[in-house]
């Protein structure tokens, strides 16, 4: 079943009056479970992708159907509402909020789904166990290393309970041993809760753990491969 | 949670906001203490030309008003008199002799307005006797002592016990004179009044007179200065054959004086708040700025417009009113500590002298205006953090979380 059904999307940008197209008429259908990566060199329209798909940015051609509700044409306000309850999102330089806890991130976004008290709690205490960071529940953010705020990050993410997870770069900043540990817990999670994961990314070592490569070139997909 | 963001976020950048607090304690102190010092001096205007000058409310002969004729007197002085007395909302009143004539010394001559008392009761009504700086007030055994200001023993070349001559028309026509000996020198801190005005026993003037019930003027003081307006028609409806006068009547200047005061001290608010705002938008604008970034992390995750909006609008109250009680705290503490031992402005002594001003000002605050200040201040942060939150709901997430 199809979670995510990317059709006939195009985004042109206008600089100084200028069109620059970032992505051009890609279709792309994505099933539960996917832990798939959106590949290709800088500018090549993985970025715009991603943000089309998480409805930060609206198309300027085609549409993109989340689970039957095509999500172009939902208003601001309403696309703000729909990530909340649906999407999760893992980025490049983990934007954290810096004047919280790791405990305090992570329920951030179960308050704002105003979950009760006690499953906020509870799932807090689970998800930074699932991500290792049970002991540093109390640390904020300029106290943790750029892995462990990364997995912080993944578990703000999980905690919405999210249809899929849309992560953009998220080994860009990370040494090799906090990456393949970020992406051993992304995939752990991708197989045991069947979390679809899409990653935007020009790093290898998210491309050999992923199932399915997409590469972009020039807003265009010149490869769509699956993976064992 | 929003509450704890806007609060943690507040002291993400100590030293800008530290200086945003000062501000704000600063600007409510110096506006409180310059209403306070302007209250203050007002009290002193309006307790010189009322308690000790006009009293609340006075009453005359309505053709006495008109050109102060001696003849003009009240009618059944003592009936009106003990009316008023059974006043509840009347703490004291007195009967006064008026005449416009001369004072006269061995060496010159002077203008001035003659005043009859009763010494007992006047020092209810007005206190005047607090003014005598020299000799004592009426001991009810001089005959013909007569108080006469500083400026007038100066202009006339007299001093205590002196001899002077009081001249002027009496309900005849005819002039009528009496000799006086100086048993007092006061000094108010209206310098015109003090040059024209003498104070004598009524029984005496009115012995000057040869008539022993002429009265040209009944003053009284009431237990609440704020129910003039009341008491005052309520008097007028009871005599309305006699001319009946608040002191807002009187003195038409100190009121005017009284609202132009009241009128600046608004504006020197609005200027203040007005400065306030603006620091307070340039402060809140630049956190917005900086935190570009975060915020549009947080609309991507799912923070919709309006608790965006709430989350700036919080935080920018919040650090606002970090201040104000400070600044209400230092404002009442200075205002407390200088309205007991008030402020000097004896540099400026004989000036305001001449406006009938006293050189010491007691800053003075009535306790709503702490209050007030406080809506204001509030008012002035919810406007000033409008356009900051604006800033921040225009975001978009898709840009915003690229932002270097």
């Amino acid at each position: 079943m199809n979670v995510i059904d990317i059709n006939n999307v195009s985004k042109v940008y206008h600089d100084n009056a200028i069109p620059v197209p970032a992505v051009t008429d890609v279709t792309l259908h994505f099933t539960e479970g996917e832990f798939a990566a959106l590949v290709g060199p800088s500018g090549s329209g993985k970025t715009t992708l991603l943000n089309i798909i998480g409805g930060l940015d609206k198309p300027t051609k085609g549409e993109v159907i989340i689970e039957g509700q095509n999500v172009t044409s939902l208003s601001d306000s309403k696309m703000i509402d729909f990530r909340l309850q649906n999407i999760g999102f893992v980025f490049q330089a983990y934007n954290l909020i810096p004047v919280l806890t790791a405990r305090e991130n992570v329920e951030f976004i179960m308050l704002l789904q105003k979950r009760p008290k006690a499953e906020r709690e509870k799932r807090v205490a689970e998800l930074l166990k699932e991500v290792g960071l049970q002991d540093k529940m109390d640390t904020r953010p300029n106290e943790m290393s750029g892995g462990q705020q990364q997995r912080v990050a993944v578990a703000r993410a999980l905690a919405s309970k999210p249809k899929f997870i849309l992560a953009d770069e998220p080994t860009a900043n990370l040494d090799s041993k906090s990456a393949a540990n970020l992406l051993d817990i992304m995939s752990e999670m991708n197989k045991n809760e069947n979390i679809t994961f899409i990653f935007s990314t020009h790093d290898s070592r998210v491309i050999e753990r992923a199932h399915r490569v997409i590469t972009l070139t020039d807003g265009v997909v010149s490869s769509d491969v699956l993976q064992k | 949670m929003l509450l704890k963001i806007a609060w943690r976020n507040i002291w993400r950048k100590r030293n800008r906001s530290l200086i945003i607090i000062f501000a704000v304690t600063l600007g409510i102190w110096a506006g409180l203490f310059i209403c306070s010092f302007m209250g203050g001096f007002i009290n002193e205007m309006m307790d010189e030309s009322i308690n000790h000058t006009f009293s609340h409310i006075q009453i005359h002969n309505p053709a006495f008003k008109g050109n102060n004729e001696i003849q003009y007197t009240i009618r059944e002085p003592q009936k009106v008199l003990a009316a008023i007395e059974s006043n509840p909302d009347v703490k004291a009143v007195t009967l006064r002799n008026v005449a416009f004539g001369m004072t006269a010394s061995p060496s010159t001559a002077s203008g001035t307005k003659i005043i009859g008392i009763n010494p007992v009761v006047e020092r209810k009504v007005t206190g005047f006797n607090i003014f005598v700086k020299q000799g004592t007030y009426f001991d009810g055994k001089t005959k013909n002592g007569v108080l006469v200001g500083q400026k007038l023993v100066d202009k006339l070349h007299i001093k205590m016990h002196s001899k002077i001559v009081l001249t002027f028309a009496g309900g005849d026509g005819n002039i009528v004179s009496g000799a006086f000996r100086v048993i007092g020198i006061y000094k108010t801190s209206n310098a015109q009044s003090d040059l024209a005005t003498v104070f004598v026993n009524s029984d005496d003037f009115n012995a000057v007179l040869g008539n022993d019930t002429t009265f040209h003027e009944i003053a009284m003081v009431l237990k609440d200065a704020d129910k003039v307006d009341t008491v005052n028609a309520a008097i007028k409806k009871q005599f309305p054959t006699l001319k009946v006068e608040s002191w807002k009547e009187l003195s038409p200047e100190t009121v005017t004086l009284n609202d132009y005061i009241a009128f600046i001290l608004w504006i020197l608010m609005g200027v203040f708040m007005l400065g306030l705002g603006f620091a307070i938008v340039n402060t809140m604008l630049m956190a917005v700025m900086e935190r570009t970034r975060e915020l549009g992390m947080l609309m991507a995750i799912g923070l919709n417009k309006s608790r965006t909006f709430g989350m700036i609008m919080i935080e920018t109250i919040s650090l606002t009113f970090v201040g104000c009680p400070f600044g209400i705290g230092l404002s009442y503490l200075t205002v407390t500590y200088f309205g007991k031992h008030g402020i000097s402005l004896a540099a400026f002594a004989k000036g305001m002298e001449n406006f009938g001003m006293s050189s010491m000002v007691y800053p003075f605050l009535r306790e709503n205006v702490y209050w007030e200040i406080a809506i204001m201040v509030f008012c002035t942060a919810l406007l000033a953090a409008v356009y900051p939150s604006i800033r921040a709901i225009r975001l978009k997430p898709a840009e915003a979380i690229h932002k270097i």
